[in-house]
């Protein structure tokens, strides 16, 4: 859990997940029942399977601060009744999230550390793509429409 | 396994193998998820042929291709190549490498640039693959 791994931890890494939480959201938006936890739990998660040694494979990327900021950011912005995506390191260092129903119904977003959000869908015949600049206030209605319609 | 000496060119019946070393590959159910085949570093991405080979080779060439990435072989996952190259309009290769004693090698490539159609390529392409085969070494 993210408060449990912040509060334990004695690393800068610890601090700084610890600082960025609480700035988003603040000491009582901590609380295990909010709808997102399951979703912070997997980032802090990610995060820290991703600074063991020797975690990262040849050829790959480390997950960086800024692409965790970002995706903290994006889970916030996702509205409560949209359901929370599984999520997954890449190994570019992007982030993956995922939200799947089954295989010709499944909606996939890839934030990097420069905020280009990258996203697919593919529901039955139709498959609608495209990215945006994620600035960490604002997901464009598309994608929290097509994020629902795939979660339905 | 193939030989050096005479590797054929890939026909379309052709299954692939595509392993898994990290369990974000796939999801509790089996199935298994696009990052999988999304390629990186480069616009196409390795995979090994099944042709002449042996069960156990072709989980030979696996715990070569986890031990490259300092990981630990979880499994394949197995396509067809016309699924690459009919489905999703990808082309596949003998990329033989015998710096690693593997002519079993092939890349699959073509893949454009932009990242949003990588995943819409390799979504279609995970709906059409097997579940994850478990590595017996697992």
């Amino acid at each position: 859990m993210l408060d449990c791994c912040v509060v334990g931890g004695v690393s800068s890494e610890a601090t700084y997940l610890d600082k960025a939480y609480r700035t988003y959201y603040g000491e009582q938006e901590m609380a295990v029942s909010s709808p997102h936890s399951a979703a912070y739990n997997r980032l802090t998660d990610i995060y820290y399977q991703c600074r063991e040694p020797n975690r990262a494979g040849q050829n790959e990327t480390s997950i960086s601060d800024t692409v965790v900021g970002l995706a903290e950011q994006f889970i916030r912005c996702l509205p409560g009744y949209i359901q929370m995506p599984e999520i997954s390191p890449e190994p570019d260092g992007s982030l993956y999230f995922e939200w799947f129903q089954q295989p010709r119904r499944i909606m996939s977003v890839s934030i990097d550390a420069q905020g280009l959000v990258s996203w697919s869908v593919l529901y039955g015949r139709e498959d609608p793509r495209g990215s945006f600049i994620f600035t960490g206030n604002d997901i464009p209605e598309i994608v929290l429409c097509l994020i629902k319609k795939v979660s339905e | 396994m193939l030989s050096f000496e005479n590797i054929p060119p890939i026909s379309n019946g052709e299954l692939l193998a595509r392993y898994i070393t990290h369990k974000s590959e796939f999801r509790k159910d089996g199935t298994v998820r696009p990052i999988l085949f999304m390629p990186y570093k480069h616009v196409e991405l390795s995979v090994n042929r099944h042709l002449e080979c042996s069960e156990d080779e072709i989980w030979c060439f696996g715990l070569q291709v986890a031990d490259r990435r300092s990981r630990k072989l979880i499994g394949r996952c197995d396509v067809e190549t016309s699924i690459c190259t009919k489905q999703v309009a990808l082309k596949v290769k003998a990329s033989p490498l015998e710096e690693e004693n593997n002519p079993n090698h092939a890349d699959i490539y073509d893949y454009p640039e932009v990242k949003s159609e990588q995943l819409s390529i390799a979504q279609k392409l995970v709906a059409s693959v097997t579940h994850c085969i478990p590595s017996p070494s697992s």
